[in-house]
């Protein structure tokens, strides 16, 4: 909707540019920030403003990112990304004016705007350095190696330091609070505390070069400098260096996550989601990916080292403002002086702050309360102008083309009889897509007195057959080269053709032939043919019937074209949410296939001792091989298991036994509840009618719920899980209750968004994909909390009648 | 001495405990075999064990509280850890409460055996000087109080003539008590005799 006024408003400002240009401008400047999203690109798809920290100027920025910012464009249809370089204050104020869609920061710039602005990670980048591809980076501290009396962050009192700048986040403060930490304020202590800027290069030279006594830069500058051959490492002793596992470059700080991709808070969900699964689907060997010195981009990571910083240093979000005691000591006279001035003009403002204040909090918690309601309403306008939009037209010009049919009394007797009931056609809800098709195609054979129709869809030059009418021989799915058929003429034509007809090729030989090409947006998808031998057809009034049908169809290709783009996105947010899932779990992953592999190990080695030995193959060794055998197999079984889960698509619905993809679930999870010591207990109740699904769907919907269960249950006492399923009306009712502290009401109604999360860790999509999945199997998901205690999340699934 | 030293393989899983047990008893070890960490403690008689096999993640009583439990009980026992490849501050923690040595899963079944005849083998040793100790300190508990008197001049290096002098015995009593005493404590040199008396902390 929003889009849709902007528009308008970008056109009458062109319009108008001419004459009042200041006018023009301000009319542009009034829609710009209506709505983040919204802005018309000239190509017609919405414009994104992804803001990104030019920390070494634009130019920079743009040739690292901009292939990054392209592929979104490509990877989000209907979008175009664009891609805003800015300072650190200029993002900051783009951000708070709703300027930016995306926010790509560092770290420390994020913690900033998360607190002051509301933008939440959706993905964390994965830097490649050389062959390392690493999530986290920190800051290293060094001096000269050799003569410098520099050992320790203490020697560093009285010497002098250089950094990037104060609000650098690895180029400086990162230091800075390892720094504080051994006593050392480097706006106090430090003789000389020089900031340089980027490159950071600089910093490096510098100390080597013996201008300054020590200086940092981010991890893996001092490596990546001394493989250009610029320094030698041996020429650098780092201070207070530290080991973290897995990290291969020399540290003095503690690791932090790397950049966040960030959404702003006014960006659309759906988008949001999008953008987060074509980050993540980005393969790490892409140019676009290597364009940017990166390895791709994974979920996104815990900040909250990051808070910690900010808090530590009171800086950033957690910035103490100046103390009233200290202004008071400072300024005692004139304080007394002037709090009599300040006196009289408080009881004054008093009543007109607190009215302020009253109404500021009364219109802040109407307009959030309008932009939730704003938000459904979009939401459910545009859902209802997609579904009825077509049909509407359709309508429109049915009512039209009966109005003007009045007119002609011959005409209109024909043209209303079947203009009636093509409508009743296209009214009736029990018929699909396709027998609806089918007799349209017959009300226009019997209106026109034709023999045959054929609805034939138009790709690579060759003619499918998609529906017919008559004796034509042909089946649906029978393919022709276009060339030397009657369509060919109608396709280059690009309109409507009516007239005789020498041959009509394999359709059969026919004297008369009336084709029209069915448009989808600008594109020709289909053609649309009637053959016969005494055709009634030829009237200017006939023909718009028939135009009318073609249009019908081709509003009918749309939607089912959207529809399937629908499908195919949830399905690909759904194998992602599956991959994270099993990514999370790896390592409890990897302890379930030890024990078959340590009784493996066991069984065999033992059988070959006694076999050494000469004691003999007894029926011993026999059966400890059976045994082993039966460890592999089942080793083999969880890798199977788990290769199918994360398989891209989905098998085919078809009947789903719950019980057994339950009991699959719990195996998926048993390990992670063993790590965890929880128990999972499932309990199935007599029969259940199968359910129409496939059995990945229904175990990605238990995994998930499973693996929020037992975080939830890990925080409490006797920690357990208990899947209950029952079969209920006819449906089956899934119960996955925890023994954790239940949900807070403020979570409650929040829970199924996307990116809603309260673990650190993780993406916000698991239960918004369960429900997307349960919802497109016809079902139902509640979250409660027990009458004893812990959450209940309640599945509902209708069963599958015998007759489907 | 040759009564046998058992192996107490303590793993909630079946599979690994049956399997251990079959790889154990190949190299003619005497296994014992525990489902969960009480049940373990019940029956553990540390006289008897050899050394002890415990997966550190278990339900119930975990693996570094069933180490705990034994410190208390006797820490001379070795214990070898079961850990899987994300376990390593478990391990380290198993290792400051005394474990003798981790293994992570899974591993080759000669470096287990290896480890595990590692652990028997300082076992015995330690056990057999204990026995020793014993064997002293009961041969020590035989001696007569006369005997006790010459033994503590002896160990101070005093000569026959001045032990006689200073309990105004004749050197030739001195001698006879001098010779039971080392019998008594099965020693045959003075060496040895100062060597039991010191390992067994004994004061005369």
């Amino acid at each position: 909707m929003t889009s849709c006024m902007e528009a308008v408003a970008v056109r009458t400002g062109n319009r108008v540019l001419g004459l009042l240009p200041g006018l023009a401008a301000l009319l542009v400047a009034l829609a710009a920030p209506c709505d983040a999203r919204g802005t018309a690109a000239p190509n017609g798809a919405d414009l994104v403003r992804v803001g990104v920290l030019a920390y070494r100027g634009s130019a920079q920025a743009r040739s690292r990112w901009a292939a990054t910012v392209d592929y979104l464009s490509h990877a989000v249809p209907g979008y175009r990304f664009e891609l805003k370089p800015y300072s650190l204050d200029g993002l900051e104020q783009a951000v708070a004016r709703d300027e930016v869609d995306f926010v790509l920061t560092n770290p420390g710039h994020y913690v900033v705007l998360e607190a002051g602005y509301g933008v939440t990670r959706i993905a964390t980048l994965r830097n490649r350095v050389g062959e390392h591809v690493l999530t986290r980076f920190g800051a290293v501290i060094f001096t000269r190696a050799g003569a410098s009396p520099v050992h320790s962050l203490a020697d560093l009192a009285g010497r002098s330091f250089m950094a990037v700048s104060p609000r650098a986040f690895g180029g400086f403060q990162m230091a800075w609070l390892e720094l504080k930490r051994h006593g050392i304020d480097p706006f106090e202590d430090l003789g000389d505390l020089r900031f340089v800027g980027f490159p950071q290069d600089a910093i490096v030279r510098a100390v080597l070069a013996g201008e300054v006594d020590a200086g940092t830069v981010r991890t893996d500058t001092l490596e990546r400098m001394a493989q250009e051959g610029a320094i030698d490492l041996d020429a650098i002793r780092v201070l207070n260096r530290r080991f973290e596992p897995d990290f291969p470059f020399f540290l003095s700080t503690e690791l932090y996550p790397e950049w966040p991709f960030s959404r702003s808070r006014n960006t659309s969900q759906d988008l949001a989601q999008r953008v987060a699964v074509a980050l993540l689907t980005l393969d790490p060997e892409a140019p676009e990916a290597r364009a940017a010195g990166t390895a791709g981009w994974t979920i996104p990571l815990d900040y909250t080292p990051v808070h910690a910083l900010y808090r530590a240093l009171d800086i950033g979000p957690y910035a103490n403002p100046v103390t009233l005691a200290d202004v008071v000591e400072q300024y005692t006279p004139w304080l007394l002086a002037w709090s009599l001035v300040l006196l009289a003009l408080a009881a004054a403002t008093a009543w007109t702050l607190r009215m302020n204040r009253r109404l500021a909090v009364e219109v802040t918690e109407r307009k959030r309360a309008q932009q939730v309601l704003a938000r459904h309403r979009d939401l459910l306008e545009q859902r209802v102008v997609e579904r009825t939009a077509d049909l509407e037209r359709v309508n429109r010009q049915l009512a039209q083309d009966v109005a003007a049919r009045e007119r002609a009394e011959q005409a209109l007797r024909r043209s209303d009889a079947v203009l009636k009931r093509l409508h009743r056609i296209i009214g009736d809800p029990t018929l699909d897509p396709a027998a609806r098709t089918q007799r349209m195609l017959e009300a226009v054979c019997a209106y026109g007195e034709l023999q045959a129709g054929v609805l034939a869809r138009v790709e690579d030059g060759d003619y499918v057959v998609c529906a017919r009418v008559g004796p034509v021989p042909a089946q649906p799915g029978t393919r022709w080269a276009v060339a030397g058929l009657p369509a060919e003429d109608v396709l280059r034509a690009g309109d409507l053709l009516a007239g005789p007809v020498d041959h009509a090729g394999p359709l059969g030989a026919w004297r008369f032939r009336i084709g029209i090409p069915v448009y989808v947006g600008d594109r020709v998808r289909c053609v649309l043919e009637f053959f016969g031998d005494a055709p009634a057809l030829g009237g200017a009034m006939d023909q718009d019937v028939l135009r009318l049908v073609a249009q019908w169809i081709g509003a009918e290709l749309a939607r089912s074209e959207a529809d399937e783009q629908l499908r195919r996105h949830q399905e690909e947010l759904a194998h992602v949410g599956r991959l994270s899932a099993v990514g999370e779990m790896a390592t409890s992953l990897a302890h379930e296939l030890n024990q078959p592999l340590t009784a493996v190990v066991n069984y065999v080695g033992g059988s070959l001792r006694r076999l050494r030995a000469g004691s003999g193959a007894d029926a011993g060794v026999v059966e400890a091989m059976e045994r082993a055998m039966g460890e592999a197999t089942r080793a083999g079984r969880i890798i199977r298991h788990l290769r199918d889960f994360v398989r891209k698509a989905p098998d085919e619905e078809d009947r789903v036994d719950v019980a057994r993809a339950a009991a699959a679930a719990v195996e998926l999870v048993a390990y992670e509840a063993r790590r965890k010591g929880v128990r999972v207990a499932l309990e199935v109740d007599g029969a259940l009618p199968a359910v129409c699904a496939s059995q990945i769907q229904i175990e990605q919907v238990l995994v998930n719920l499973l693996r929020n269960a037992i975080d939830a249950a890990q925080e409490g006492e006797g920690a357990r899980v208990d899947v209950s399923a029952r079969a209920a009306d006819g449906r089956v009712v899934v119960a996955v209750r925890d023994s954790g502290p239940g949900l807070p009401a403020e979570v409650v109604g929040r829970l199924f968004e996307p990116f809603f999360t309260t673990k650190p860790q993780g993406m916000g999509m698991g239960l918004n994909i369960t429900r997307t999945i349960v919802e497109g199997l016809g079902g139902r998901i509640e979250a409660t909390n027990a009458p004893g205690g812990g959450a209940v999340f309640t599945v509902m699934l209708p069963g599958r009648t015998d007759d489907e | 001495m040759n009564e046998p030293l058992w192996v107490h393989v303590v793993d909630d899983e079946a599979a690994v405990r049956d399997s251990l047990r079959w790889l154990l008893e190949s190299v003619g070890l005497h296994v014992r075999t525990h489902a969960e960490g009480e049940a373990f403690l019940a029956a553990y008689r540390p006289g008897e064990t050899g050394c002890v096999l415990l997966d550190i993640r278990m339900p119930g009583l975990s693996g570094i509280e069933v180490l705990e439990r034994m410190q208390q009980m006797d820490g001379e026992v070795p214990v070898i850890v079961f850990t899987g490849h994300a376990d390593v501050p478990l391990a380290v923690r198993a290792m400051r409460l005394g474990a003798f040595d981790f293994i992570e899963k899974p591993y080759s079944d000669s470096l287990l055996l290896e480890r595990v005849q590692r652990a028997l083998g300082q076992r015995r040793r330690r056990r057999e000087r204990e026995l020793a100790v014993q064997k002293t300190r009961e041969a020590f508990e035989r001696l007569s109080p006369r005997e006790r008197q010459v033994l503590a001049h002896v160990l101070e290096g005093h000569s026959n003539k001045r032990i006689a002098e200073a309990l105004c015995l004749s050197v030739k009593t001195i001698e006879v008590h001098r010779a039971s005493l080392m019998q008594k404590m099965d020693a045959r040199s003075l060496a040895e005799l100062v060597r039991r008396v010191v390992e067994a902390g004994l004061q005369p």
